[in-house]
Protein backbone atom coordinates (compact mmCIF):
# COMPACT_ATOMS: atom_id res chain seq x y z
CA UNK A 1 0.00 0.00 0.00
CA UNK A 2 1.32 3.36 -0.96
CA UNK A 3 0.92 6.19 1.48
CA UNK A 4 -0.97 9.21 0.30
CA UNK A 5 1.05 12.28 1.29
CA UNK A 6 -0.56 14.71 3.68
CA UNK A 7 -1.27 17.41 1.15
CA UNK A 8 -2.85 15.18 -1.42
CA UNK A 9 -4.96 13.67 1.22
CA UNK A 10 -6.13 17.03 2.51
CA UNK A 11 -6.78 18.26 -1.02
CA UNK A 12 -8.98 15.25 -1.53
CA UNK A 13 -10.86 16.02 1.63
CA UNK A 14 -11.19 19.67 0.67
CA UNK A 15 -12.71 18.78 -2.66
CA UNK A 16 -15.13 16.40 -1.04
CA UNK A 17 -16.10 19.04 1.50
CA UNK A 18 -16.77 21.66 -1.17
CA UNK A 19 -18.84 19.35 -3.30
CA UNK A 20 -20.84 18.49 -0.23
CA UNK A 21 -20.99 15.11 1.37
CA UNK A 22 -24.13 13.17 1.98
CA UNK A 23 -27.09 15.21 3.12
CA UNK A 24 -25.06 17.94 4.73
CA UNK A 25 -25.42 16.74 8.27
CA UNK A 26 -21.68 17.18 8.52
CA UNK A 27 -19.75 19.69 6.50
CA UNK A 28 -16.22 20.97 6.53
CA UNK A 29 -13.85 23.24 4.65
CA UNK A 30 -10.71 25.31 5.04
CA UNK A 31 -11.03 28.27 7.40
CA UNK A 32 -8.82 30.27 5.16
CA UNK A 33 -8.71 29.43 1.49
CA UNK A 34 -5.19 30.81 1.22
CA UNK A 35 -3.84 28.41 3.81
CA UNK A 36 -1.53 26.42 1.55
CA UNK A 37 -0.70 23.97 4.30
CA UNK A 38 -4.37 23.26 4.80
CA UNK A 39 -4.01 23.16 8.54
CA UNK A 40 -7.04 25.05 9.81
CA UNK A 41 -10.49 23.78 9.04
CA UNK A 42 -14.04 24.64 9.90
CA UNK A 43 -16.69 22.08 10.41
CA UNK A 44 -20.41 22.04 11.08
CA UNK A 45 -22.60 19.33 12.44
CA UNK A 46 -26.36 19.50 12.19
CA UNK A 47 -27.82 18.09 15.35
CA UNK A 48 -29.39 14.68 14.83
CA UNK A 49 -33.17 14.51 14.81
CA UNK A 50 -35.19 13.37 17.82
CA UNK A 51 -32.52 14.57 20.20
CA UNK A 52 -32.07 17.76 22.13
CA UNK A 53 -29.67 18.77 19.37
CA UNK A 54 -32.33 18.67 16.67
CA UNK A 55 -32.19 21.66 14.35
CA UNK A 56 -29.10 23.06 15.92
CA UNK A 57 -26.03 23.75 13.89
CA UNK A 58 -22.79 23.26 15.74
CA UNK A 59 -19.64 24.92 14.50
CA UNK A 60 -16.25 23.40 15.09
CA UNK A 61 -12.69 24.10 14.23
CA UNK A 62 -10.27 21.39 13.35
CA UNK A 63 -6.52 21.57 13.14
CA UNK A 64 -4.48 19.18 11.05
CA UNK A 65 -0.86 19.42 12.07
CA UNK A 66 2.06 18.14 10.01
CA UNK A 67 1.51 14.63 11.33
CA UNK A 68 -1.92 14.38 9.82
CA UNK A 69 -3.17 11.88 8.65
CA UNK A 70 -0.74 9.73 10.62
CA UNK A 71 -1.93 11.47 13.73
CA UNK A 72 -5.44 12.71 14.53
CA UNK A 73 -6.53 16.32 14.09
CA UNK A 74 -7.27 18.42 17.14
CA UNK A 75 -10.92 19.31 17.33
CA UNK A 76 -12.63 22.18 19.15
CA UNK A 77 -16.27 23.04 19.36
CA UNK A 78 -16.94 26.71 18.71
CA UNK A 79 -20.62 26.40 19.56
CA UNK A 80 -21.22 25.53 23.16
CA UNK A 81 -22.25 21.95 23.64
CA UNK A 82 -22.67 19.68 26.61
CA UNK A 83 -21.11 16.35 25.70
CA UNK A 84 -18.96 14.09 27.86
CA UNK A 85 -16.11 14.15 25.34
CA UNK A 86 -16.04 17.94 25.13
CA UNK A 87 -14.08 19.99 27.61
CA UNK A 88 -16.61 22.40 29.08
CA UNK A 89 -14.05 25.15 29.60
CA UNK A 90 -12.35 25.18 26.23
CA UNK A 91 -14.65 23.28 23.89
CA UNK A 92 -11.85 20.91 23.03
CA UNK A 93 -12.84 17.40 22.13
CA UNK A 94 -10.81 15.21 24.47
CA UNK A 95 -9.00 12.71 22.27
CA UNK A 96 -9.10 10.12 25.03
CA UNK A 97 -12.88 10.26 25.15
CA UNK A 98 -13.66 9.94 21.48
CA UNK A 99 -12.77 6.53 20.17
CA UNK A 100 -11.86 7.59 16.64
CA UNK A 101 -9.34 10.08 18.01
CA UNK A 102 -8.07 7.76 20.71
CA UNK A 103 -7.40 4.94 18.30
CA UNK A 104 -6.72 7.00 15.21
CA UNK A 105 -6.15 5.20 11.95
CA UNK A 106 -4.58 6.63 8.88
CA UNK A 107 -7.63 6.13 6.74
CA UNK A 108 -9.80 8.18 9.07
CA UNK A 109 -10.76 11.59 7.78
CA UNK A 110 -12.19 14.79 9.13
CA UNK A 111 -15.51 13.44 8.02
CA UNK A 112 -14.97 10.40 10.24
CA UNK A 113 -14.45 12.65 13.22
CA UNK A 114 -17.48 14.81 12.52
CA UNK A 115 -19.74 11.83 11.91
CA UNK A 116 -18.58 10.19 15.09
CA UNK A 117 -19.24 13.35 17.05
CA UNK A 118 -22.69 13.48 15.57
CA UNK A 119 -23.25 9.89 16.55
CA UNK A 120 -22.09 10.81 20.02
CA UNK A 121 -24.83 13.46 20.15
CA UNK A 122 -27.42 10.89 19.17
CA UNK A 123 -26.11 8.40 21.70
CA UNK A 124 -28.96 7.50 24.07
CA UNK A 125 -26.85 8.60 27.02
CA UNK A 126 -26.22 12.01 25.55
CA UNK A 127 -29.24 12.88 23.49
CA UNK A 128 -31.18 14.32 26.39
CA UNK A 129 -28.34 16.14 28.15
CA UNK A 130 -29.34 19.69 28.94
CA UNK A 131 -27.72 22.01 26.46
CA UNK A 132 -26.63 25.61 26.67
CA UNK A 133 -28.76 28.04 24.65
CA UNK A 134 -28.20 27.78 20.95
CA UNK A 135 -25.71 30.18 19.52
CA UNK A 136 -23.58 30.52 22.64
CA UNK A 137 -19.92 29.92 22.03
CA UNK A 138 -16.92 28.69 23.99
CA UNK B 1 -18.05 39.43 -11.58
CA UNK B 2 -18.37 35.81 -12.61
CA UNK B 3 -21.65 34.02 -12.57
CA UNK B 4 -21.56 30.65 -10.89
CA UNK B 5 -23.95 27.77 -10.64
CA UNK B 6 -24.25 26.26 -7.22
CA UNK B 7 -26.14 23.19 -6.15
CA UNK B 8 -28.29 23.65 -3.08
CA UNK B 9 -29.01 20.45 -1.26
CA UNK B 10 -31.78 20.24 1.31
CA UNK B 11 -31.95 17.95 4.25
CA UNK B 12 -34.86 16.16 2.58
CA UNK B 13 -32.60 15.26 -0.31
CA UNK B 14 -34.06 17.77 -2.72
CA UNK B 15 -31.65 19.61 -4.93
CA UNK B 16 -31.83 22.95 -6.61
CA UNK B 17 -29.46 24.54 -9.02
CA UNK B 18 -29.00 28.26 -8.52
CA UNK B 19 -27.01 30.55 -10.77
CA UNK B 20 -25.76 33.68 -9.11
CA UNK B 21 -23.08 36.32 -9.26
CA UNK B 22 -20.34 35.84 -6.66
CA UNK B 23 -20.46 39.50 -5.66
CA UNK B 24 -24.01 39.01 -4.40
CA UNK B 25 -24.63 38.61 -0.72
CA UNK B 26 -25.81 35.50 1.02
CA UNK B 27 -29.17 37.21 1.52
CA UNK B 28 -29.54 37.64 -2.23
CA UNK B 29 -28.59 34.03 -2.63
CA UNK B 30 -31.24 32.99 -0.15
CA UNK B 31 -33.83 35.00 -2.03
CA UNK B 32 -32.86 33.17 -5.20
CA UNK B 33 -33.23 29.87 -3.39
CA UNK B 34 -36.57 30.94 -1.96
CA UNK B 35 -37.92 31.38 -5.49
CA UNK B 36 -37.05 27.83 -6.35
CA UNK B 37 -37.62 25.99 -3.13
CA UNK B 38 -40.55 27.80 -1.54
CA UNK B 39 -38.61 28.01 1.67
CA UNK B 40 -38.77 31.48 3.12
CA UNK B 41 -35.53 33.35 3.43
CA UNK B 42 -35.94 33.47 7.21
CA UNK B 43 -36.11 29.72 7.46
CA UNK B 44 -33.08 29.00 5.37
CA UNK B 45 -29.85 28.14 7.01
CA UNK B 46 -27.02 27.63 4.60
CA UNK B 47 -23.88 25.69 5.24
CA UNK B 48 -20.84 25.62 3.06
CA UNK B 49 -17.47 24.11 3.79
CA UNK B 50 -18.13 23.78 7.46
CA UNK B 51 -19.49 27.26 7.92
CA UNK B 52 -22.88 28.76 8.42
CA UNK B 53 -23.30 31.51 5.87
CA UNK B 54 -24.14 34.94 7.22
CA UNK B 55 -26.63 37.07 5.35
CA UNK B 56 -24.47 40.15 5.04
CA UNK B 57 -21.42 38.44 3.57
CA UNK B 58 -20.94 38.01 -0.14
CA UNK B 59 -20.50 34.65 -1.74
CA UNK B 60 -16.92 35.58 -2.55
CA UNK B 61 -16.05 35.72 1.12
CA UNK B 62 -16.77 32.06 1.40
CA UNK B 63 -14.97 31.27 -1.83
CA UNK B 64 -17.99 29.54 -3.22
CA UNK B 65 -17.21 28.61 -6.80
CA UNK B 66 -18.90 27.03 -9.76
CA UNK B 67 -20.04 23.48 -9.14
CA UNK B 68 -19.89 23.65 -5.38
CA UNK B 69 -22.63 22.40 -3.13
CA UNK B 70 -24.29 24.43 -0.41
CA UNK B 71 -26.40 22.64 2.13
CA UNK B 72 -29.65 24.10 3.30
CA UNK B 73 -31.34 23.29 6.54
CA UNK B 74 -34.92 24.33 7.01
CA UNK B 75 -36.36 25.34 10.28
CA UNK B 76 -36.21 27.85 13.08
CA UNK B 77 -34.63 31.18 12.64
CA UNK B 78 -31.24 31.48 11.14
CA UNK B 79 -28.33 31.51 13.44
CA UNK B 80 -27.75 35.24 13.42
CA UNK B 81 -31.09 35.97 15.01
CA UNK B 82 -31.01 33.06 17.36
CA UNK B 83 -27.83 34.42 18.78
CA UNK B 84 -29.73 37.36 20.15
CA UNK B 85 -32.00 35.01 22.00
CA UNK B 86 -29.11 33.90 24.15
CA UNK B 87 -29.17 37.20 25.88
CA UNK B 88 -31.99 36.11 28.06
CA UNK B 89 -31.49 38.78 30.68
CA UNK B 90 -32.10 41.57 28.19
CA UNK B 91 -35.47 43.23 28.15
CA UNK B 92 -37.57 41.45 25.62
CA UNK B 93 -37.95 44.32 23.27
CA UNK B 94 -37.07 42.58 20.03
CA UNK B 95 -40.45 40.96 19.63
CA UNK B 96 -39.63 39.76 16.18
CA UNK B 97 -36.99 37.51 17.57
CA UNK B 98 -39.43 36.18 20.08
CA UNK B 99 -42.07 35.33 17.55
CA UNK B 100 -39.68 33.63 15.22
CA UNK B 101 -38.40 31.65 18.11
CA UNK B 102 -41.79 30.33 18.99
CA UNK B 103 -42.70 29.44 15.46
CA UNK B 104 -39.77 27.20 15.10
CA UNK B 105 -40.49 24.13 13.11
CA UNK B 106 -38.88 20.81 13.37
CA UNK B 107 -37.13 19.29 10.46
CA UNK B 108 -36.22 15.70 11.01
CA UNK B 109 -33.33 14.46 8.97
CA UNK B 110 -34.74 11.36 7.44
CA UNK B 111 -32.42 8.56 6.80
CA UNK B 112 -29.39 10.63 7.54
CA UNK B 113 -27.48 7.72 8.89
CA UNK B 114 -28.94 5.20 6.52
CA UNK B 115 -27.04 6.61 3.64
CA UNK B 116 -23.80 6.58 5.46
CA UNK B 117 -23.31 2.96 4.70
CA UNK B 118 -23.15 3.64 0.99
CA UNK B 119 -24.66 1.88 -1.92
CA UNK B 120 -23.26 -1.52 -1.26
CA UNK B 121 -24.19 -1.40 2.32
CA UNK B 122 -27.67 -0.55 1.26
CA UNK B 123 -27.83 -3.49 -1.08
CA UNK B 124 -26.53 -5.79 1.54
CA UNK B 125 -28.78 -4.31 4.13
CA UNK B 126 -31.77 -5.13 2.07
CA UNK B 127 -31.24 -8.78 2.63
CA UNK B 128 -31.66 -8.52 6.32
CA UNK B 129 -33.08 -5.09 6.78
CA UNK B 130 -36.17 -5.30 4.70
CA UNK B 131 -37.53 -8.31 6.40
CA UNK B 132 -35.34 -8.61 9.39
CA UNK B 133 -36.97 -5.87 11.38
CA UNK B 134 -40.48 -6.88 10.59
CA UNK B 135 -41.02 -9.90 8.45
CA UNK B 136 -44.33 -8.61 7.23
CA UNK B 137 -43.42 -4.99 6.94
CA UNK B 138 -42.99 -5.30 3.24
CA UNK B 139 -46.60 -6.19 2.82
CA UNK B 140 -47.94 -3.11 4.47
CA UNK B 141 -45.58 -0.37 3.59
CA UNK B 142 -44.76 0.61 0.08
CA UNK B 143 -41.28 -0.72 0.60
CA UNK B 144 -39.50 2.30 2.05
CA UNK B 145 -36.22 0.49 2.01
CA UNK B 146 -36.40 -0.16 -1.68
CA UNK B 147 -37.40 3.40 -2.26
CA UNK B 148 -34.41 4.69 -0.44
CA UNK B 149 -32.16 2.43 -2.35
CA UNK B 150 -33.63 3.53 -5.60
CA UNK B 151 -33.14 7.14 -4.66
CA UNK B 152 -29.60 6.65 -3.60
CA UNK B 153 -27.54 8.34 -6.28
CA UNK B 154 -24.73 5.89 -5.73
CA UNK B 155 -26.99 3.00 -6.61
CA UNK B 156 -28.26 4.79 -9.64
CA UNK B 157 -24.76 5.38 -10.79
CA UNK B 158 -23.83 1.82 -10.04
CA UNK B 159 -26.69 0.48 -12.08
CA UNK B 160 -25.82 2.64 -15.00
CA UNK B 161 -22.18 1.76 -14.85
CA UNK B 162 -22.96 -1.91 -14.74
CA UNK B 163 -25.25 -1.75 -17.69
CA UNK B 164 -22.79 0.26 -19.66
CA UNK B 165 -20.03 -2.20 -19.04
CA UNK B 166 -20.27 -4.76 -21.83
CA UNK B 167 -18.25 -7.31 -19.90
CA UNK B 168 -20.68 -7.17 -17.03
CA UNK B 169 -23.60 -7.69 -19.34
CA UNK B 170 -21.77 -10.57 -20.99
CA UNK B 171 -21.01 -12.10 -17.64
CA UNK B 172 -24.53 -11.76 -16.42
CA UNK B 173 -25.89 -13.34 -19.54
CA UNK B 174 -23.45 -16.21 -19.49
CA UNK B 175 -24.21 -16.93 -15.85
CA UNK B 176 -27.87 -17.34 -16.52
CA UNK B 177 -28.94 -19.94 -18.96
CA UNK B 178 -32.27 -18.22 -19.22
CA UNK B 179 -30.76 -14.95 -20.12
CA UNK B 180 -28.33 -16.45 -22.55
CA UNK B 181 -31.20 -18.00 -24.41
CA UNK B 182 -32.61 -14.63 -25.09
CA UNK B 183 -29.25 -13.75 -26.44
CA UNK B 184 -28.71 -10.91 -28.79
CA UNK B 185 -31.94 -9.07 -28.13
CA UNK B 186 -31.17 -8.76 -24.47
CA UNK B 187 -27.74 -7.48 -25.15
CA UNK B 188 -29.15 -4.98 -27.53
CA UNK B 189 -31.67 -3.88 -25.01
CA UNK B 190 -29.14 -3.52 -22.26
CA UNK B 191 -27.00 -1.32 -24.40
CA UNK B 192 -29.81 0.88 -25.46
CA UNK B 193 -29.19 4.26 -23.82
CA UNK B 194 -32.90 4.84 -23.43
CA UNK B 195 -33.19 1.62 -21.52
CA UNK B 196 -30.20 2.50 -19.41
CA UNK B 197 -31.65 5.80 -18.47
CA UNK B 198 -34.80 3.92 -17.58
CA UNK B 199 -32.95 1.69 -15.25
CA UNK B 200 -31.06 4.45 -13.55
CA UNK B 201 -34.08 6.65 -13.05
CA UNK B 202 -35.58 5.90 -9.65
CA UNK B 203 -38.82 7.57 -10.64
CA UNK B 204 -39.36 5.23 -13.54
CA UNK B 205 -38.42 2.20 -11.53
CA UNK B 206 -40.82 3.14 -8.82
CA UNK B 207 -43.61 3.85 -11.21
CA UNK B 208 -43.04 0.59 -12.98
CA UNK B 209 -42.94 -1.28 -9.75
CA UNK B 210 -46.21 0.29 -8.73
CA UNK B 211 -47.79 -0.39 -12.07
CA UNK B 212 -46.47 -3.87 -12.07
CA UNK B 213 -48.05 -4.61 -8.76
CA UNK B 214 -51.28 -2.95 -9.77
CA UNK B 215 -51.67 -4.97 -12.89
CA UNK B 216 -50.54 -8.12 -11.30
CA UNK B 217 -48.33 -10.13 -13.53
CA UNK B 218 -49.80 -9.49 -16.89
CA UNK B 219 -46.32 -8.61 -17.83
CA UNK B 220 -46.90 -5.25 -19.40
CA UNK B 221 -45.39 -6.16 -22.68
CA UNK B 222 -43.78 -3.26 -24.37
CA UNK B 223 -43.02 -1.35 -21.22
CA UNK B 224 -39.47 -1.12 -22.28
CA UNK B 225 -38.52 0.07 -25.67
CA UNK B 226 -37.26 -2.94 -27.50
CA UNK B 227 -38.59 -5.30 -24.93
CA UNK B 228 -41.18 -6.79 -27.24
CA UNK B 229 -38.54 -8.99 -28.72
CA UNK B 230 -37.93 -10.54 -25.36
CA UNK B 231 -41.27 -12.25 -25.13
CA UNK B 232 -39.89 -15.38 -26.64
CA UNK B 233 -40.66 -18.53 -24.75
CA UNK B 234 -37.92 -19.69 -22.48
CA UNK B 235 -37.75 -22.55 -20.11
CA UNK B 236 -38.21 -21.70 -16.52
CA UNK B 237 -36.60 -24.13 -14.13
CA UNK B 238 -39.28 -24.43 -11.51
CA UNK B 239 -38.55 -26.98 -8.90
CA UNK B 240 -41.26 -29.29 -7.84
CA UNK B 241 -41.17 -31.17 -4.62
CA UNK B 242 -44.67 -32.53 -4.53
CA UNK B 243 -44.18 -36.07 -3.33
CA UNK B 244 -47.55 -37.12 -4.68
CA UNK B 245 -47.97 -38.20 -8.23
CA UNK B 246 -50.97 -36.10 -9.01
CA UNK B 247 -50.07 -33.29 -11.31
CA UNK B 248 -49.94 -30.19 -9.25
CA UNK B 249 -51.67 -27.25 -10.72
CA UNK B 250 -49.24 -24.76 -11.98
CA UNK B 251 -49.49 -21.67 -9.84
CA UNK B 252 -49.38 -19.43 -12.84
CA UNK B 253 -52.16 -21.10 -14.72
CA UNK B 254 -54.42 -18.18 -14.03
CA UNK B 255 -52.21 -16.00 -16.06
CA UNK B 256 -54.24 -14.79 -18.96
CA UNK B 257 -51.33 -14.04 -21.16
CA UNK B 258 -50.05 -17.54 -21.47
CA UNK B 259 -52.83 -19.76 -22.64
CA UNK B 260 -50.67 -21.91 -24.77
CA UNK B 261 -48.30 -22.90 -22.05
CA UNK B 262 -48.04 -26.58 -21.34
CA UNK B 263 -47.01 -27.75 -17.94
CA UNK B 264 -45.30 -30.98 -17.22
CA UNK B 265 -44.81 -31.90 -13.64
CA UNK B 266 -42.26 -34.37 -12.53
CA UNK B 267 -43.12 -36.26 -9.39
CA UNK B 268 -40.27 -36.35 -6.96
CA UNK B 269 -39.68 -38.57 -4.02
CA UNK B 270 -36.15 -37.89 -2.93
CA UNK B 271 -35.05 -34.48 -1.89
CA UNK B 272 -31.75 -34.92 -3.66
CA UNK B 273 -33.36 -35.05 -7.05
CA UNK B 274 -35.54 -32.10 -6.34
CA UNK B 275 -33.93 -29.81 -8.75
CA UNK B 276 -35.17 -31.51 -11.86
CA UNK B 277 -36.42 -28.65 -13.87
CA UNK B 278 -39.96 -29.01 -14.94
CA UNK B 279 -40.20 -27.86 -18.51
CA UNK B 280 -42.32 -24.86 -18.19
CA UNK B 281 -42.56 -22.77 -21.25
CA UNK B 282 -43.58 -19.45 -19.93
CA UNK B 283 -42.88 -16.34 -21.82
CA UNK B 284 -40.29 -14.54 -19.84
CA UNK B 285 -41.77 -11.15 -20.26
CA UNK B 286 -38.87 -9.14 -19.20
CA UNK B 287 -35.94 -10.19 -17.12
CA UNK B 288 -35.85 -6.87 -15.43
CA UNK B 289 -39.18 -7.43 -13.84
CA UNK B 290 -37.45 -10.05 -11.87
CA UNK B 291 -35.50 -7.32 -10.27
CA UNK B 292 -38.48 -5.08 -9.99
CA UNK B 293 -40.55 -7.84 -8.62
CA UNK B 294 -38.84 -7.28 -5.36
CA UNK B 295 -40.21 -3.80 -5.23
CA UNK B 296 -43.50 -4.65 -6.80
CA UNK B 297 -44.57 -7.59 -4.77
CA UNK B 298 -43.68 -5.92 -1.56
CA UNK B 299 -46.73 -3.73 -1.49
CA UNK B 300 -49.07 -6.09 -3.18
CA UNK B 301 -50.85 -8.69 -1.19
CA UNK B 302 -53.38 -9.53 -3.80
CA UNK B 303 -51.03 -10.42 -6.53
CA UNK B 304 -52.28 -13.42 -8.43
CA UNK B 305 -50.32 -16.56 -7.71
CA UNK B 306 -48.49 -16.25 -10.96
CA UNK B 307 -45.49 -14.96 -9.16
CA UNK B 308 -43.16 -17.87 -9.66
CA UNK B 309 -43.17 -16.99 -13.30
CA UNK B 310 -40.87 -14.11 -12.53
CA UNK B 311 -37.93 -15.46 -10.79
CA UNK B 312 -36.30 -12.69 -8.77
CA UNK B 313 -33.31 -14.83 -8.17
CA UNK B 314 -32.51 -14.56 -11.81
CA UNK B 315 -31.42 -11.06 -11.38
CA UNK B 316 -30.15 -11.27 -7.88
CA UNK B 317 -28.30 -14.33 -8.85
CA UNK B 318 -26.75 -12.43 -11.68
CA UNK B 319 -25.71 -9.61 -9.42
CA UNK B 320 -24.20 -11.88 -6.92
CA UNK B 321 -22.74 -14.08 -9.58
CA UNK B 322 -24.24 -17.16 -8.00
CA UNK B 323 -23.87 -20.17 -10.17
CA UNK B 324 -27.25 -21.67 -10.82
CA UNK B 325 -26.10 -24.87 -12.38
CA UNK B 326 -24.23 -27.97 -11.33
CA UNK B 327 -25.11 -27.63 -7.70
CA UNK B 328 -27.68 -30.35 -7.47
CA UNK B 329 -25.17 -32.94 -6.31
CA UNK B 330 -24.89 -31.35 -2.91
CA UNK B 331 -27.98 -31.88 -0.77
CA UNK B 332 -29.98 -28.69 -0.42
CA UNK B 333 -29.79 -28.74 3.36
CA UNK B 334 -26.07 -28.45 3.08
CA UNK B 335 -25.98 -26.13 0.15
CA UNK B 336 -28.32 -23.62 1.74
CA UNK B 337 -27.17 -24.06 5.28
CA UNK B 338 -26.46 -20.39 5.86
CA UNK B 339 -29.66 -19.26 4.21
CA UNK B 340 -31.72 -21.78 6.15
CA UNK B 341 -30.27 -20.51 9.35
CA UNK B 342 -31.12 -16.97 8.35
CA UNK B 343 -34.67 -17.95 7.55
CA UNK B 344 -34.93 -19.73 10.85
CA UNK B 345 -33.79 -16.66 12.68
CA UNK B 346 -36.42 -14.66 10.90
CA UNK B 347 -39.12 -16.98 12.12
CA UNK B 348 -39.61 -19.33 9.20
CA UNK B 349 -39.45 -22.67 10.94
CA UNK B 350 -40.76 -25.06 8.32
CA UNK B 351 -37.50 -26.51 7.04
CA UNK B 352 -39.02 -28.33 4.09
CA UNK B 353 -40.81 -25.25 2.96
CA UNK B 354 -37.72 -23.17 3.41
CA UNK B 355 -35.63 -25.51 1.34
CA UNK B 356 -38.20 -25.54 -1.39
CA UNK B 357 -38.37 -21.78 -1.48
CA UNK B 358 -34.60 -21.48 -1.49
CA UNK B 359 -34.29 -23.95 -4.29
CA UNK B 360 -36.76 -22.05 -6.37
CA UNK B 361 -34.79 -18.93 -5.77
CA UNK B 362 -31.35 -20.44 -6.13
CA UNK B 363 -30.52 -19.69 -2.56
CA UNK B 364 -31.53 -16.07 -2.56
CA UNK B 365 -32.90 -15.46 0.91
CA UNK B 366 -34.73 -12.34 -0.05
CA UNK B 367 -36.56 -13.92 -2.91
CA UNK B 368 -37.21 -17.01 -0.84
CA UNK B 369 -38.91 -14.96 1.83
CA UNK B 370 -41.14 -13.48 -0.76
CA UNK B 371 -42.17 -16.95 -1.82
CA UNK B 372 -42.71 -18.02 1.74
CA UNK B 373 -44.97 -15.07 2.33
CA UNK B 374 -46.90 -15.68 -0.83
CA UNK B 375 -50.21 -17.27 0.17
CA UNK B 376 -50.19 -19.45 -2.91
CA UNK B 377 -46.91 -21.06 -2.00
CA UNK B 378 -47.19 -24.24 -0.03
Amino acid sequence: MTKVPRNFRLLEELEKGEKGIGDGTCSYGLSNGDDIYMSYWNGTIIGPGHTIHENRIYSLKLHCDENYPDGPPTVHFISRINLPCVNQQTGKVEPSKLSCLASWKRNYTLETVLTELRREMANPHNKKLPQPPEGSIF
Amino acid sequence: MPEITVTVKCSNDQKYSVTIDTSKTVLDFKKAIAEKSETEVEKQRLIFSGRVLKDIDTLETYKIADGHTVHMVRGQTNRDTSQTSTAQTQPRSPTTTESTQTTQTTTPQPGADLFGAGAFGAFGGLNQGQFGANPFGGLQNPNPMMEQILQNPAVMQYMQQMLQDPTFVENMISLNPQLSQIGPQLRQMMQDPVFQSFMSNPETLRNMAAMHSMMGSTGLPGMFPGAQGITTPTTNPTTNTNPSTNPSTNPSSEDTTNNTRSTTDTPNTTPASNTTPAPNTTPLNNPLFNFLNLAGTGNNQTQPPAMPQFDPSLFWGAFGGMPQTQTSQIPPEERYQVQLQQLNEMGFYDAQRNIRALQMCSGNVNAAIERLLDPSFN
